[in-house]
């Protein structure tokens, strides 16, 4: 899942196509998340990797280019978002793109009322507090990174995602006898 | 980059849901971290449920994922190598080349500064007059942005050079070698042409004149041959005698330079932007001609056996995208053996 940063700044063609497809990929799914526009999100991928390679000496001493990329990329398309919505003003006024409510979801299989419980407390996170989950978790992001990408610091990061997964753990925290049937589950 | 200094043995169930530790485990357990975990619940048997129950509320995220149709990130990828070309042939190329090799800064920082001063002052008294050159390997296209923007598609084993910034009262001027096709800017927007909307194509002895316009040139060997698809150009010759040339669309001026003769012809003039697609180019062309153009774009040697070849002729226009394809075509439709020896390539009657 890593990419050869030192490989791309050195001018390595292969190491670069490898980190376009796995980034296309990552950055389609993230980037949906605030816009249903498919091909505005196609051509703000193609964009930012292509303005990576070309700026990628300058880039050379990025400490974290994954975070990096994930930045940049979201900048670029909250620029293109916003800059579509001034356009047509009717349709949204100029809020901050929000990050979709259905991307988090509960695993399906565990005890039915357990999920709806979890579903809803998951449904009433703040946009913010979701796409803080999707980075750190679906995407891997450290919290560093999500914080970086967020343009918060990591103390507000951590505190976002805290605040979201303790109150999933208050409605965890309910019956011993659910609890127990999830034990078994994960032996 | 694991932080394994904390010891983790007074934390709860809160504490290890928000550790990123923790959840870098639970989410994506590796050799190293599966390890670590296990250690740490072997020397901490009482923290088994605390850790458990931890676990639980993570692996129970889950996501709802959104992939892009296959093919999609291959073509996009591909598109990107293409546009990446056409920006870094824009770009002054020493850049790069300064940047590869940081330790020449170190030893010729002198040197470098030296010559910067120089540079800058050749710059002040002759504004504008760097040159720009592009050269092409064999079997390799690139395009290239003129300082007006014009586009130049520069075929194989061809250069084309210019002054980096245009001044606005001279003309527009670029000489070259090879092959390339041209899509002017047109400047003129009052029907009166001043110096600076003049464009000018230099090739051996020949200059081609421009308006806004789409032509080709090509000069290999003792050849040159101007195509016009689009627009107006006049053809000027630095050889005594020779009087200009107007070209309208569908004229191709051919010449020989050892003979120093011209003829204007009738021609399907968009054939020869044909290779810019990587496709044919040459129509009922003889053995000869295909073999010369061969040479010239793909760099190999290629011989014939046997004169009385080189008239034989293929009806049609031929696909010349890659050289094997090219000598495929030509072996089953001349029905001519191909082999190859040290390097250089010999048609045969069979």
């Amino acid at each position: 899942m890593h990419i050869a940063w030192k490989k791309i700044v050195e001018d390595d063609h292969e190491a670069y196509s490898a980190a376009y497809l796995l980034f296309y990929d990552r950055f389609y799914n993230y980037g949906l998340r605030f816009t249903t526009n498919v091909s505005l999100v196609e051509d703000v991928i193609q964009e930012v990797l292509i303005m990576i390679w070309l700026d990628r000496k300058r880039l050379a001493e990025i400490s974290n280019p994954e975070g990096y990329f994930f930045t940049t990329f979201r900048r670029h398309l909250f620029k293109k978002i916003k800059a579509l919505t001034k356009q047509f003003p009717l349709i949204l006024d100029n809020a901050e793109p929000e990050f979709a409510r259905e991307t988090i979801l509960i695993n399906q299989e565990i005890d039915k009322e357990l999920q709806q419980k979890l579903q809803g407390a998951i449904d009433k996170l703040s946009a913010r507090q979701r796409e803080a989950i999707f980075l750190r978790f679906y995407e891997g992001l450290s919290y560093q990174q999500v914080a970086e990408t967020l343009n918060i610091t990591t103390k507000a990061t951590y505190k976002l995602v805290a605040r979201a997964l303790l109150e999933l753990k208050e409605i965890m925290g309910l019956p011993l006898s659910i609890l127990l049937t999830l034990l078994l589950k994960f032996d | 980059m694991m932080r394994r200094r904390k010891t983790f043995k007074d934390y709860t169930v809160q504490d290890f849901i928000l550790d990123e530790q923790f959840q870098d485990w639970v989410l994506h357990p590796d050799v190293d971290n599966n390890d670590f975990w296990h250690n740490w619940l072997q020397a901490n048997p009482d923290k088994h449920k605390t850790l458990e129950e931890a676990a639980i509320i993570l692996r129970n995220l889950d996501f709802n994922v959104m992939r892009p149709p296959s093919g999609k990130a291959e073509a996009s990828m591909a598109e990107a190598w293409q546009k990446i070309k056409m920006q870094e042939v824009r770009l002054p190329k020493k850049n790069g080349i300064l940047r590869q090799v940081p330790y020449l800064w170190r030893v010729a920082a002198i040197c470098v500064m030296l010559l910067g001063l120089t540079l800058l002052l050749v710059q002040l008294l002759r504004p504008g007059e760097q040159p720009v050159q592009v050269v092409t390997n064999f079997g390799e296209l690139d395009t290239v942005y003129l300082p007006d923007r014009s586009m130049v598609v520069l075929n194989a084993n061809s250069a084309i050079s210019y002054n980096k910034s245009w001044d606005k009262n001279k003309p527009r001027e670029v000489w070259l070698k090879g092959e390339a096709l041209f899509h002017v800017r047109h400047l003129d927007k009052d029907g009166v042409i001043a110096a600076g909307e003049r464009f000018l194509v230099h090739t051996g002895p020949a200059t081609v004149e421009v308006l806004g316009t789409s032509f080709d040139v090509r000069q290999r060997r003792s050849k040159i041959e101007i195509a016009l698809l689009s627009g107006l150009v006049k053809v000027h010759f630095d050889i005594s005698g020779k009087s200009d040339i107007q070209l309208k669309p569908g004229d191709v001026v051919v010449m020989d330079t050892l003979l120093a003769n011209v003829n204007k012809i009738r021609a399907n003039t968009n054939d020869y932007a044909g290779w810019t697609q990587k496709r044919l180019l040459l129509n009922n062309p003889t053995l000869q001609e295909i073999v010369n153009y061969l040479e010239d774009i793909y760099g190999k040697k290629i011989v014939l056996s046997d004169r009385s070849l080189a008239n034989r002729t293929i009806q049609g226009p031929i696909m010349l995208d890659s050289l094997d394809d090219a000598l495929f075509i030509i072996s089953t439709v001349l029905n001519v053996k191909i082999i190859e020896q040290n390097n250089i390539l010999i048609i045969k009657s069979p």
